[in-house]
């Protein structure tokens, strides 16, 4: 099981994706989802994600709106921004590079 | 999320703790619920999720610094909890509010003025370049001398041209003149200028046009003047058909061609002129002379040119036209002869303008500056006082703070936002204080016709000042409670402690003391200028000023008439004797207390040449009597010494005179000879009691009092009851008598006297004032703090009274504090007062620093004040009652 402190660069990437591709989600959505795709292999430190959210949040990255659920309660959706996309789009090829290249020292060593 | 929602989250920081908290337990629910709907039983649920969350107050924490500026969110609560406390503690908030405004005001109604008058520079055009002239005292020693005569106006005009472009500038007197079309006589403040002064510095024409060069070309026959701005609203409404309407000045009628711009006041700093005319409307007479010296010279440096060069072409002029006019006699004193020769021309920068205004009130205006500062620092010592008696209170609050991480610097910016709240809210009510009181200070400045406008501007020097202010002060008041709080350690504050002995802390007494002494120096200037005035006001001046009224007459073609005139001076004396309310009549050349003096060498035959010219004093038959000078020896003058001209040779000395040319003997029936081109020999025909002439201060000077003959130009001295039906019946007289007589001005000698102390008077008021300000201010501080540690002695005393102490006792407990404090600052105060008195020496008249009246008053005050301030305490600790005392607090 993976622990958090790896996640902490890749917290955010994989946050932007899944509000690219899930649309508007709550934060426990999210969690829900990043452990789901990883198939449990990846699994957040729940309380860290919020403060996470909330510097996306400052850095304009994502924006939250407020909702209400179900049971009455206030709660906050995240989307994706123009910025949020732009930076995804870095963020993607600069993982895959580190990625391969990793890969590759893994197999030439 | 901009740094805009993070400011406004700052300050909403409740609601967003909610907005998180919330966001946490949605997160919970859901994952408690999606372990339930696993098998989980509720309760597991709810834990294991709490688990997997981690940390919540921490991750929380981090959030909230994410989302809002922290640093301003702890400095709104800081100000939140002042607040707080302050309505808590409300009779303590009330009396450190008010000392700090009533002194907060004070300080800025002074500053509003000492900065009008001393410091603002004159709104012309390039202040840098404006200069002034002065030479060094003539025969009278005074330091020096701003005043210059008409021909060597023109020659050093001539002679700097080029390289200063010269112009003169003569006092704004309060003049008398009569608009077209009213019937009632008006006073302006009225000013001579030369040529094109106005537009050479700066000034605009706000309607038509301004003084040229063309308009004091000297022949006169269209006079014209401008009048100022402020003027035009105030008598014509801003009428904007002014310009061509007429008026009667000096029998002549002038045209008003313009009104400047606005905002110029003149030239003078504080004193605003209202009519500009050119000087050439002043030609004839004794205006024209060399010896006469009645304006001021000011110049605008030409591009490139500095100073000194100019000093030395102007000063050689100078020394050349004094040669040629002023003759030495034959034998002259050394002295004399060296002063002479020594004597150069000097050229002043003048940016901010030559100043009688400044000159009179400077020594003034720091004495007050320096009152005022000792009022704040009372007012200061006052809410350190009870803020430290509160920060006392707080212990255990900041050492519950301190125990759970506050560190230094946040305890030290809590304590500073409070007394900073009561700093701005002391400004606030201060601040309005102040500009209520300064115009009321203004007005004590001038005489009272005459209210000086001075400009008193909320501009950005006063606001930077109130800032300035606000940060000294609460600095003052904050840090010691702030440094002191810092100090705390918690085990000491925590202890459930209801047995401290509060005995006042060294702080406390540094501050009573240090009021004390503040207010024993206030109250030692107070006694020593209010001496001062009595001992002025009942100075001796040698005549009688009570119901007298002086009329300044002018009559411009008199002095080229054969007989300048006498025989229609004569004509009117009679005249004007016959008026009903008029009990006697008597002419001078001007009045006394006038500001006016003339000096002329003279000799003893027989005796070394003069050091010192003696005064000279033109008077008229009956003057004497008009004025009740008492003669000790010999005759007044009467008619046979007035209805000739030129007069008779005949003069009348004072003691002064005596003492110095005759060693005291009797001056009558002998002679000297007055220097001149041709010496004319006097006889003395009478010795009058000296009298004062100028100054109520200053000993009276060797005076000669010779007929006054004809002339352009006189003043009746008129004793009676003035009614306006008598003012008016004298001006009708004047005018019937002959046309060309007309009046300049009217004022009463007594007025004339009283202007000569408006600067003693100022001081002796306004440090009373501020005394009574000081004392009251001590007094509440004493009253807060006694009244406050007597409420921590409760128990204490509780317990001394059931142990057997007798309430005398108790009372002792309380007030010995405050006498003992009182007297040691009144020690101190009399140490620093009688070191710092030499400063305010040259203000005082009659009394000395060292007098024991002047130290004794104001110990004596304050002992009543701490009485008074210790009554109320102590009255609450003898009634205290053991048993509501011990009961544990």
């Amino acid at each position: 099981m993976a622990r958090t402190d790896n996640l902490q660069g890749a917290l955010e990437i994989l946050v932007l994706k899944i509000l690219s591709r899930r649309g508007a989600l709550h934060g426990y959505g999210l969690a829900a989802h990043i452990e789901t795709l990883s198939e449990e292999v990846l699994r957040v430190e729940e309380g860290s994600l919020y403060p996470a959210l909330h510097r996306m949040e400052e850095a304009g990255l994502i924006r939250a709106k407020q909702g209400v659920s179900e049971s009455g309660r206030k709660v906050r959706f995240y989307d994706i921004t123009a910025a949020g996309k732009k930076r995804l789009g870095l963020e993607e090829e600069r993982w895959s590079a580190i990625a391969a290249a990793v890969a590759q020292v893994l197999r030439q060593a | 999320m901009s740094w805009f929602t993070r400011f406004v989250n700052s300050f909403r920081s409740d609601q967003l703790a909610e907005e998180l908290r919330d966001e946490a337990e949605f997160h919970l629910e859901q994952r408690s619920a999606a372990l339930q709907l696993a098998g989980v039983e509720a309760a597991e649920a709810r834990r294991r999720a709490s688990l997997r969350f981690g940390g919540d107050l921490r991750k929380r924490e981090e959030s909230r610094e994410v989302k809002m500026m922290a640093g301003l969110e702890s400095m709104i609560a800081d100000m939140r909890y002042g607040l707080r406390q302050m309505a808590q503690n409300k009779a303590l908030t009330a009396a450190a509010i008010v000392s700090l405004g009533l002194a907060i005001g004070s300080v800025t109604a002074a500053f509003a003025l000492i900065d009008a008058v001393l410091f603002r520079p004159l709104p012309v055009h390039e202040p840098e370049k404006l200069v002034y002239l002065t030479t060094p005292g003539g025969m009278r020693d005074t330091n020096r001398n701003e005043y210059f005569s008409f021909p060597l106006f023109q020659e050093l005009r001539k002679a700097g041209e080029g390289r200063v472009h010269l112009f003169g500038a003569s006092g704004q007197g309060p003049q008398d003149l009569q608009h077209n079309g009213s019937p009632e006589i008006e006073k302006v403040a009225l000013q001579y200028i030369s040529g094109d002064a106005l537009m050479a510095l700066g000034v605009r024409p706000g309607l038509g046009r301004l003084l040229t060069v063309n308009d004091d070309a000297g022949t006169g026959e269209r006079p014209v003047a401008v009048i100022s701005y402020e003027y035009w609203q105030r008598r014509f409404g801003g009428d904007g058909s002014v310009a061509g309407k007429k008026f009667t000045f000096n029998e002549r009628s002038i045209e008003i061609v313009g009104v400047t711009h606005k905002g110029f006041t003149g030239l003078e700093p504080g004193i605003s002129t209202d009519v500009w005319v050119p000087m050439s409307l002043r030609r004839g007479g004794i205006f024209q002379q060399y010896g006469w010296q009645w304006f001021r010279i000011m110049g605008y440096l030409e591009k490139g040119t500095r100073p000194e060069e100019v000093q030395s072409v102007l000063n050689a002029t100078f020394q050349r036209v004094r040669r040629e006019n002023e003759p030495l006699p034959r034998d002259v004193a050394k002295e004399l002869l060296e002063r002479f020769e020594k004597a150069t021309l000097t050229v002043h920068a003048a940016g901010s303008g030559p100043s009688n205004l400044r000159r009179e009130f400077e020594s003034a205006l720091w004495v007050l500056a320096g009152t005022v500062f000792l009022v704040l620092l009372i007012a200061c010592a006052n809410v350190c006082n009870l803020l430290l008696a509160r920060a006392t209170a707080r212990e255990k609050e900041i050492a519950l703070r301190v125990s759970i991480g506050a560190g230094r610097g946040r305890l030290i910016q809590q304590m500073l936002i409070e007394s900073g709240l009561f700093v701005v809210l002391s400004l606030i009510a201060g601040g309005l204080l102040g500009l209520i009181f300064a115009p009321f200070l203004v007005g004590m400045l001038g005489p009272a016709d005459r209210p000086l406008a001075v400009d008193l501007r909320l501009d950005w020097r006063f606001t930077g000042f109130l800032l300035l202010l606000a940060v000294v002060v609460t600095l003052i008041l904050g840090l010691v409670p702030a440094l002191r709080a810092s100090r705390t350690r918690p085990a000491d504050g925590l202890r459930m402690d209801g047995t401290r002995i509060g005995n006042s802390p060294v702080m406390f007494r540094v501050f009573l003391t240090a009021q004390v002494a503040f207010c024993f120096l206030a109250l030692f200037g107070a006694s020593l200028f209010v001496g001062t005035m009595q001992n002025l006001q009942r100075v001796d001046v040698g005549f009688n000023p009570k119901n007298v009224t002086l009329f300044e007459v002018a009559a411009p073609k008199f002095s080229t008439v054969a007989g300048k005139g006498i025989g229609t001076w004569h004509q009117l004396e009679q005249r004007l004797s016959a008026v009903a309310g008029v009990q006697s009549v008597a002419r001078s050349g001007w009045g006394l207390f006038g500001g006016s003096q003339w000096t002329s060498s003279i000799r003893v035959t027989g005796k070394p040449p003069d050091v010192k010219a003696p005064l000279w004093f033109y008077i008229g038959p009956g003057f004497g009597q008009t004025l009740q000078l008492t003669l000790l020896e010999g005759r007044l003058f009467d008619q046979r010494d007035a209805l000739t001209e030129p007069v008779p040779l005949v003069a009348i000395v004072n003691q002064a005179f005596s003492r110095r040319y005759f060693d005291g003997q009797s001056p009558v029936g002998r002679q000297f000879i007055r220097e001149s081109e041709k010496p004319q020999t006097y006889e003395i025909v009478g010795m009058i009691r000296d009298a004062r002439d100028n100054s109520v201060r200053a000993e009276t000077e060797p005076t000669v009092y010779a007929p006054v003959g004809g002339g352009d130009w006189q003043t009746l001295n008129i004793r009676g009851a003035m009614s306006p039906n008598t003012i008016q019946a004298i001006r009708t007289e004047i005018r019937e008598t002959h046309p060309a007589l007309s009046v300049t001005n009217v004022v009463s000698q007594e007025r004339l006297i009283e202007d000569t102390m408006i600067q003693e008077r100022l001081l002796s008021i306004l440090s009373t004032f501020f005394g009574a300000l000081a004392v009251l201010l001590a007094g509440i501080g004493l009253y807060g703090v006694l009244n406050y540690t007597t409420l921590r002695r409760t128990h204490e005393i509780g317990i001394r009274i059931a142990l057997g102490a007798r309430r005398i006792a108790v009372v002792r407990l309380v007030v010995r504090d405050a006498f003992v404090l009182t007297i040691l600052g009144s020690l101190v105060g009399v140490a620093t007062g009688l070191a710092l008195a030499r400063l305010v020496s040259p203000l005082l008249y009659g009394v000395k620093p060292s007098d024991l009246q002047a130290v004794l008053t104001p110990v004596f005050l304050l002992l009543t004040a701490a009485a008074l301030a210790s009554a109320l305490p102590a009255f609450r600790a003898i009634r205290i009652e053991p048993s509501t005392a011990l009961r544990y607090e």
